[in-house]
């Protein structure tokens, strides 16, 4: 496992955070561990760390799943920002492109039996971000 | 993430623990697939000790209760945190699995 993380006092100041990933979902747990330090350092709210760790999970788990063709070893990178209640999060790779905003919330049938297993994940993202 | 499970009056009783994620659903899906394998047509989700769940770990909860579904049983929830609640309200099942506040409400419910 390859993972490293970034937090000085003067990051403190600003609320930057950043580390890195590879690509293999055992690191959803790592993932977990560096937003818990996050809101340590910021203060946020267990719910808000939860609300972000679930975006970033989604999408991690999207560029691992899907991002690549290779069975070589990628890095995902990972910025948070906190700056006057505005949190941005950005998340690098060298995977295939893709933009989870452009894809179509799947259709949610009114019977269990009808669902289709998967293929929800952007959507349950974009809805709790919103 | 820990997975057990008990009968209380034909009822089966799945209780999740932990994380449920995309790199732990594989196991659970394993896990209570073999449960399921004991041709029970009644299944309770005690989540009561779910501390997260993702959409990866999602499908593994609404493939058992599709299952269930399919050999005309029932299904239910109980004991869900807000948390978990809201990953189930968003993600658009609440009105599809009978959700309940405890695993008694739940037994009950399945019992009728």
């Amino acid at each position: 496992m390859r993972t490293s993380f970034s937090l000085n006092d003067s990051d403190m100041v600003s609320h930057n955070y950043s580390f890195e990933l590879e690509n293999d979902l055992s690191e959803l747990e790592t993932l977990c561990q560096h937003l818990n330090k996050f809101g340590q350092a910021t203060g946020l709210s267990e719910a808000c760390i939860t609300d972000i760790n679930i975006c970033l999970d989604e999408l991690f788990t999207n560029i691992v799943s899907y991002g690549f063709e290779d069975d070589v070893e990628h890095i995902v990178r990972f910025a948070i920002n906190l700056d006057d209640r505005v949190l941005t999060l950005n998340i690098e790779d060298d995977g295939i492109p893709f933009n989870p905003l452009e894809k179509k919330d799947p259709e949610i049938p009114d019977d269990l039996i009808d669902v289709r297993i998967g293929g929800a994940r952007n959507s349950y993202c974009q809805k709790i971000n919103g | 993430m820990e997975i057990t499970h008990r009968v209380e009056n034909d009822i089966l009783i799945i209780a999740i623990a932990g994380r449920l994620d995309a790199a732990t659903a594989p196991v659970a899906d394993e896990t209570i697939n073999k449960t399921l394998a004991e041709n029970t047509n009644r299944l309770l989700f005690d989540l009561s000790a779910l501390e997260y769940l993702s959409s990866g770990g999602l499908r593994v909860i609404l493939g058992a209760a599709k299952e269930i579904r399919r050999r005309e049983g029932k299904v239910a929830l109980a004991g869900l945190t807000q948390y978990v609640y809201e990953i189930f309200e968003v993600s658009g099942f609440t009105a599809m699995i009978p959700i309940k506040d405890t695993v008694e409400e739940g037994l009950k419910d399945l019992a009728s």
